[in-house]
C-alpha cells in the first residue's frame, strides 16, 4: 500500500471509519503521497460539515451554571488557573523570556550552592559519625571479654589535675582511654599517652582535650595489652617526646 | 453584523452614560444572532473572545457558551442519545475550551470547527468507553486532536459554515439514499468502523464501503458550490 494510492480508503479514513491496522497502513501512505494527503484534506472538510447537521436543541438552561461554576471550581483550585503548568507558563511568558532565563538560572546556581553546602555539612557529620560508632563498637568488644577492666589513672604528686580511665581487655591489643578535667594546654605543649613494658615507655600518641578537659583515644598496641605493667600519660612540647619528661597520670595495669 | 451591532448600541442607550462590561455588549451581540438562527463567527468576535478567555476571563466564556453551547449539546445528544450524557461531554468540552484557550490560534482554523471536532471526539470516545469497545480514539487522543485538529486546512469548511445555512448541509444529508446515509452515520455518529457497521447492517463489507464512499461523493457534488471542492483525481 506504501506505493499505491488510497483512494478508496480517504473517505472511511476522514470518517474514522478504518480499522486500526488499514489505518496505520494509510498512515504510512500518507507520509510520502502528496497527492493522497490533500484528497484527505478534502475529505475532512467534508466530514467536519457533518458535526453542524444533528437537529439543533438548547441545552438545560442549569447547565450554563454547571460550567461555569466548574470552571471556576478550576480556577481556584489552583490559585487563579487550574491549566497544566505549562500552558498558564506559555501564556505569561511573552516579553519575560529574558528575564526568566536569567531568574531560573540564578535560583538553580544559588540552590545548587546550598544543596553543595549541606553535602559537605553531612558529609562531615557521616564522618564523625562513623569514628563514634567505631568508638563504640571497640567498647563493646571490650566489655563482652570475660577479662575486661577498668584501670583509673591517678594524679601525680605536683600535677594540675584531671583525670583518665583505660578500658581494656588484656589478652587484646586495643583499649579506650577517656580523659576528664584536664586542662587545656597552649599550643606549643601536647599530651602524650604511654604504655609502659619492662620500665621502657612506648608513645602511643599524643592528644589535646576538648570541652571540660575530656578526650576520647583509641588505643593500638603491638602487642597483646597485659604484656604492658603500666600505663601514663605526660605534658610534652608539641609534636612529641621520644621518652615522657613531665608525667601527670599514672597506673599499674 | 449591522444588526448585532445596533443590539448594543440600543442596550447602552437603554442603560444610559454608564460602562458597560464588555461581557454584556457581546451577550446582546449573540442574542442577536442566536434569534437569528445560526450560531456565525462575525469579524473576529470568536477570535476575541477566545484571547479574553486565555486572560482568565471567565464572562468570556460565558458568551462562547451563549454563542455554541446549541451546536455542541445537539452534536453530543447526536451521538450518545440521552440528555445527561450529553450534557456532560457539553460540560467536558467547554472545560476543554478553557483549558486549551492559551494555545488556540485562529491561523490555524476557526474556532467554531475547533470546538465542534473535539465535541465529536469526546463524544465518540465517550461511546467507546460506554462499550467498553477498543478505542482508536483514546481519551489522550481526544485531548491531542482537541489540540490539533484545527490544523486540518478548516477555514474552508468553516467559512463555509458563515455563509451556508446548516440546514442545507443537513438536507443535503437527508437527500442521500437511506442506505448510504445511514451508513455515513454509523460511522460518524456512531463511531463504528466499516467491519463494525456490516456486522451491525448484516450486509457483505464491501456493500459498505461501496455506500459511504458514494454517499461521501453525493454529499461532495451537492455542497460543491459551498468551498468543497470534488474530487481531484
Amino acid at each position: 500500500m506504501r506505493d499505491e494510492h488510497v483512494d478508496d480508503l480517504i473517505d472511511l479514513y476522514a470518517l474514522g471509519a478504518l480499522e486500526p491496522d488499514e489505518q496505520g497502513a494509510v498512515d504510512q501512505h500518507l507520509d510520502e503521497c502528496g497527492r493522497c494527503r490533500a484528497l484527505l484534506a478534502q475529505a475532512k472538510e467534508l466530514v467536519l460539515l457533518l458535526a453542524w447537521t444533528p437537529d439543533q436543541h438548547d441545552p438545560p438552561p442549569a447547565l450554563r451554571g454547571r460550567v461555569l461554576r466548574r470552571v471556576e471550581q478550576l480556577q481556584r483550585l489552583d490559585g487563579d488557573d487550574a491549566r497544566p503548568w505549562w500552558q498558564r507558563f506559555m501564556t505569561g511568558l511573552d516579553g519575560w523570556t529574558p528575564r526568566l532565563s536569567v531568574g531560573l538560572a540564578g535560583a538553580m546556581a544559588a540552590v545548587l550552592l546550598v544543596v553543595g553546602l549541606r553535602m559537605v555539612r553531612l558529609q562531615d557529620e557521616v564522618q564523625s559519625l562513623r569514628v563514634q560508632l567505631q568508638e563504640q563498637q571497640l567498647v563493646v568488644d571490650v566489655l563482652r571479654s570475660p577479662d575486661s577492666r577498668l584501670v583509673s589513672l591517678a594524679g601525680q604528686p605536683g600535677a594540675p589535675g584531671g583525670r583518665a580511665q583505660l578500658l581494656l581487655d588484656p589478652k587484646g591489643r586495643r583499649a579506650y582511654l577517656v580523659t576528664s578535667e584536664l586542662e587545656p594546654l597552649a599550643p606549643e605543649q601536647t599530651y602524650q599517652l604511654w604504655l609502659i613494658a619492662d620500665n621502657k615507655p612506648v608513645s602511643m600518641g599524643t592528644f589535646q582535650v576538648g570541652d571540660a578537659g575530656v578526650a576520647r583515644i583509641v588505643v593500638q598496641a603491638d602487642k597483646p595489652l597485659q604484656q604492658f605493667q603500666a600505663v601514663g600519660v605526660s605534658i610534652e612540647p608539641a609534636g612529641g617526646s621520644p621518652q615522657p619528661t613531665n608525667v601527670i597520670l599514672l597506673n599499674q595495669i | 453584523m449591522v444588526r448585532a451591532l445596533h443590539v448594543t448600541a440600543r442596550v447602552r442607550w437603554v442603560l444610559g452614560p454608564m460602562q458597560l462590561p464588555m461581557c454584556y455588549e457581546v451577550a446582546a451581540t449573540v442574542v442577536m444572532f442566536h434569534k437569528v438562527g445560526e450560531t456565525a463567527n462575525v469579524e473576529g468576535v470568536d477570535e476575541e473572545l477566545i484571547e479574553r478567555l486565555a486572560r482568565g476571563e471567565l464572562a468570556a466564556l460565558d458568551a462562547l457558551y451563549t454563542r455554541y453551547s446549541r451546536p455542541v449539546f445537539s452534536l453530543a445528544l447526536r451521538v450518545l442519545g440521552n440528555s445527561a450524557d450529553a450534557e456532560e461531554v457539553t460540560q467536558d468540552v467547554f472545560e476543554r475550551v478553557w483549558r486549551h484557550a492559551p494555545t488556540f490560534s485562529a491561523e490555524r482554523g476557526r474556532f467554531g470547527t475547533w470546538l465542534l471536532s473535539m465535541t465529536h471526539h469526546v463524544a465518540i470516545d465517550s461511546v467507546r468507553k460506554r462499550q467498553r469497545r477498543p478505542q482508536t480514539v483514546s481519551g489522550e487522543a481526544a485531548e491531542h486532536a482537541s489540540r490539533t485538529l484545527a490544523d486540518m486546512r478548516a477555514d474552508v469548511a468553516d467559512a463555509t459554515m458563515q455563509s451556508l445555512q446548516a440546514q442545507q448541509v443537513r438536507r443535503a444529508l437527508r437527500s442521500l439514499p437511506e442506505s448510504q446515509q445511514q451508513a455515513i452515520e454509523l460511522a460518524y455518529f456512531g463511531g463504528l468502523s466499516h467491519l463494525e457497521i456490516a456486522a451491525k447492517l448484516g450486509d457483505p463489507l464491501g456493500t459498505v464501503k461501496a455506500r459511504i464512499r458514494r454517499g461521501m461523493d453525493r454529499l461532495r457534488s451537492a455542497l460543491e458550490g459551498f468551498g468543497v471542492e470534488g474530487d481531484i483525481s
